[in-house]
């Protein structure tokens, strides 16, 4: 097929496509063409919908075989996050598929290194204050507590977020990492598509301050390597969204 | 369809107690935010069939669960490429899912297992298809859609979907001109969607 293939062979080649039934030199063609053509584009999903049909074989899988899925993500970059379907769409480019966008994070969110430290610095200020600050921060006019969720919905530590931007995270379950392995927290504005650092931890904290610029939507608890890293490296441990 | 912030206040609501009662479409959002456990839920929905059609088109149980974790892998990892305006999450799933099949059939090294296996597959695709369906709650519609179909409409969907094999094999194999395959598998996926419009909502 030449790419200059009109509509009309195009078109009669959907139902096969959509079964995956092409040739491989004519999948290029095809797609190309389905980029810029609507009617070709709703004509393909209407196909793929009743292919789905199709492929509805009632089946239980394997009994080991989710425990094997989640290994697999254990050692997998973790999605791009996103807190709406929106941002997915922002997110919907092939130079943006891992949401560690590394110039992304260096040109979008330059404070966040000054903030970052700032907060590693914190991270040699003693707990007691933290916690004394979080305990009393509880009571401020407009304070707001957060869990922070692991995969199975455990609290794994608690967020106080005072109407200011200044915002307190207790532990509330995290182990104790070994040397050279710290806690990181992340959080995420309505403004910025990428996870902002929101400063080192320590392998062992019990209670760190942390400063929010814009409105806060989420914050995450990974781990990093000692001192930290520039964006994420894991799965979250702790998740909690407003 | 559900707008954005329907389901943007939906996915506020999603927690470990009722996942199981949140949309497709707001499960995946919450993958965007980390939640593992929603990866479970879509797993616990949409697994079972996952696992049965890679089966039924490599034939081979191992490669079957392969193919499984790579689909639940790929959504974790690009949930950004489901687009819930361009079709059902178990729709995506399934095209992931038959795609990878097909690589996996067509590969060098599965040829020689496939050519092998090229006869029983031809009758199990022409005549199993309806035991295979018949526990699914929309089976029975789907089965009789599919028994309508002309024949000669039904077979090149059944060797392309199952059997892995291009439109230009099946002609081959149905001893028929490309072109009318290629307009037989059209005009019967047409004809099926049309027999079938509350089930294709549905799903």
């Amino acid at each position: 097929m030449s790419a200059a293939a009109t509509h009309g062979a195009i078109s009669e080649l959907l139902g096969a496509y959509s079964l995956d039934a092409v040739e491989p030199q004519e999948i290029r063609v095809i797609e190309a063409h389905v980029a810029n053509c609507s009617l070709c584009r709703e004509e393909l999903d209407a196909h793929r919908q009743a292919a789905s049909l199709l492929g509805s074989l009632p089946s239980q899988p394997p009994e080991h075989l989710w425990a094997r899925v989640e290994q697999s993500l254990d050692r997998a970059d973790p999605p791009p996050f996103a807190l709406d379907l929106d941002q997915f769409r922002r997110h919907h480019q092939p130079t943006s598929r891992k949401w560690i966008g590394i110039a992304a994070v260096v040109t979008g969110c330059l404070f966040v290194a000054g903030l970052g430290l700032g907060l590693a610095r914190n991270a040699g200020d003693d707990d007691t204050g933290s916690l004394a600050a979080a305990r009393s921060a509880v009571s401020v006019p407009g304070a707001r507590q957060l869990d922070l969720r692991g995969a199975d919905g455990q609290v794994r530590a608690e967020a106080v977020l005072l109407p200011d931007g200044q915002g307190y995270v207790l532990d509330a379950g995290l182990p104790a990492l070994p040397e050279g392995r710290t806690y990181q927290l992340w959080v995420f504005t309505t403004d910025a598509s990428t996870p902002i650092a929101g400063g080192i931890l320590g392998n062992d904290f019990e209670a760190r301050s942390f400063t929010s610029v814009g409105e806060l939507k989420a914050v995450a608890i990974t781990e990093e390597k000692s001192g930290g890293s520039a964006s994420p490296t894991s799965t979250p441990l702790a998740v909690g969204t407003l | 369809m559900a707008s954005r912030s329907e389901i943007r206040d939906e996915y506020i609501n999603v927690n470990a107690e009722n996942l199981r009662f949140t949309s497709d479409t707001a499960l995946v959002v919450a993958l965007g935010r980390w939640h593992q456990n929603a990866l479970e839920e879509i797993y616990a929905r949409h697994g079972g069939s996952v696992f049965a059609l890679s089966s039924r088109i490599v034939n081979d149980r191992a490669r079957a669960e392969d193919v499984t974790q790579e689909v639940f892998l790929k959504l974790w990892q690009q949930p950004d490429r489901f687009d819930p305006d361009r079709g059902s999450l178990r729709s995506y799933l399934l095209a992931l899912t038959h795609g990878r099949s097909v690589d996996v059939v067509r590969s060098e090294s599965a040829r020689k297992r496939r050519e092998d296996a090229d006869t029983a597959r031809i009758d199990l695709v022409i005549d199993g298809l309806e035991r295979e369906v018949v526990d699914l709650a929309i089976a029975e519609q789907v089965k009789q859609a599919l028994e309508a179909l002309p024949q000669a409409e039904r077979d090149p969907i059944e060797l392309a979907y199952f059997g892995g094999h291009t439109y230009r094999e099946a002609a081959v194999l149905l001893n028929q001109p490309e072109g009318t395959i290629k307009t037989r598998i059209r005009t019967g996926l047409r004809r099926l969607r049309e027999a079938l419009p509350h089930v294709m909502e549905d799903r």
